[in-house]
């Protein structure tokens, strides 16, 4: 890669993952959410993957992350579902907005989301499945990249045929 | 089969399935009966000011759960295919 | 400003402090980030978050609270958690 792309790419694609941060926090005002801006922050580091490659890449992510990131994001969804079934009757009640007012005070006070918007438990949602996606992404294009090429074997099979020429003449 | 008899019986289902369907969108709108959208179009707007985000994670939040285990699954089905012996996937 | 929304502050500088912690510096391949583009890095941040402008119904800050907190957030983990100067091991 040649060197304007080498000087470019690591203050765009900081800048990149800033703005993926911003469309996961916004999720519910804006459209966005948890799937789309982690999206964006997978593209920031895929980018920096391709252009100085799997070793020089300044991005150092190694399987133990990769593996523990995507299983807090998971956890988190979950855990928060059963908080909903332990306080009131129903699996991912929103705790921060009971519609129908069976919660005590106290409770929905701490899971409601400091905001002019009051959003419950949705923004915690976003952020779950905003760290899920992007890990996802980046671990299969990582084990993509690290695949041999194929080897050169196919030039085994034309010896066989000029063989059979030689028998029909006699 | 010939020719003449393959296209008779294509043109005679092609006009069953065409009579079907627009006897079945004919009036479809006063055979739609909304139900609990009444309920949703107006407590939605209290909760945040995105109805698709409210939909997707707290009305049917149950099934974007089961969307996340989706990419949970397919990550770790691409790592077993094509990660073995460069990855190390733990274990013994 | 009345009071300043803790909310998306918080969950920024978390997301930043996650992706923070894995910037490393590789000094065999000839690049060399010093502090210089980080804190060109910062300066281009506020410019754009004061043009991005607030989110809707926001009024605590002229700016986005949330980009700012993210910028912050990757400094201070590449400061506190940043690798040293080891090349990457390939898994064999």
């Amino acid at each position: 890669m040649s060197t304007i792309l080498k000087i470019f790419v690591f203050p765009a694609a900081l800048v990149i993952m800033c703005l993926g941060v911003l469309t996961i926090l916004g999720g519910h005002i804006t459209p966005g959410g948890g799937f789309q801006g982690g999206a964006m922050i997978a593209a920031a580091l895929i980018f920096c993957l391709i252009v100085y490659g799997l070793k020089d890449s300044p991005f150092h992510l190694s399987h133990d992350f990769l593996a523990a990131i995507e299983s807090i994001g998971a956890l988190i969804f979950v855990f928060l579902g059963i908080a909903g079934l332990v306080f009131s009757g129903f699996y991912l009640y929103n705790l921060g907005v009971d519609i129908y007012n069976i919660v005590p005070v106290a409770i929905k006070n701490i899971f409601d989301y400091p905001d002019p918007t009051h959003a419950g438990i949705l923004p915690y949602l976003n952020f779950a499945v905003g760290l899920k996606v992007m890990v996802g992404l980046t671990a299969v294009v990582i084990a993509f990249m690290g695949f041999k090429e194929y080897e050169k074997g196919s030039n085994e099979s034309d010896d066989e045929f000029e063989e059979l020429d030689e028998g029909e003449v006699e | 089969m010939s020719e003449g008899i393959k296209k008779l019986i294509m043109g005679f289902s092609i006009f069953i399935f065409a009579v079907t369907i627009f006897q079945s969108t004919y009036h479809f709108k006063q055979m739609i009966y909304p139900g609990i959208s009444y309920i949703y179009n107006y407590v939605g707007p209290n909760i945040a000011p995105n109805m698709v985000t409210i939909v997707v994670f707290d009305w049917r939040g149950y099934d974007t759960l089961g969307e996340a285990l989706i990419l949970v699954t397919a990550v770790i089905a691409v790592l077993l295919v094509f990660g073995r012996g460069r990855t190390q996937l733990g274990g013994k | 400003m009345i009071t300043v929304y803790i909310g998306p502050i918080i969950l920024g500088l978390l997301l930043g402090f996650v992706l923070g912690t894995r910037i490393r510096d590789v000094p065999e391949s000839g690049l060399k980030f010093n502090a210089s583009v980080y804190l060109l890095f910062i300066i281009v941040a506020f410019i754009m978050a004061y043009a991005l402008g607030p989110f809707p119904y926001y009024i605590d800050t002229p700016f986005a609270s949330g980009f700012v907190a993210a910028a912050v957030g990757i400094i201070l983990g590449k400061l506190t958690f940043g690798r040293g100067t080891k090349p990457q091991k390939t898994e064999d």
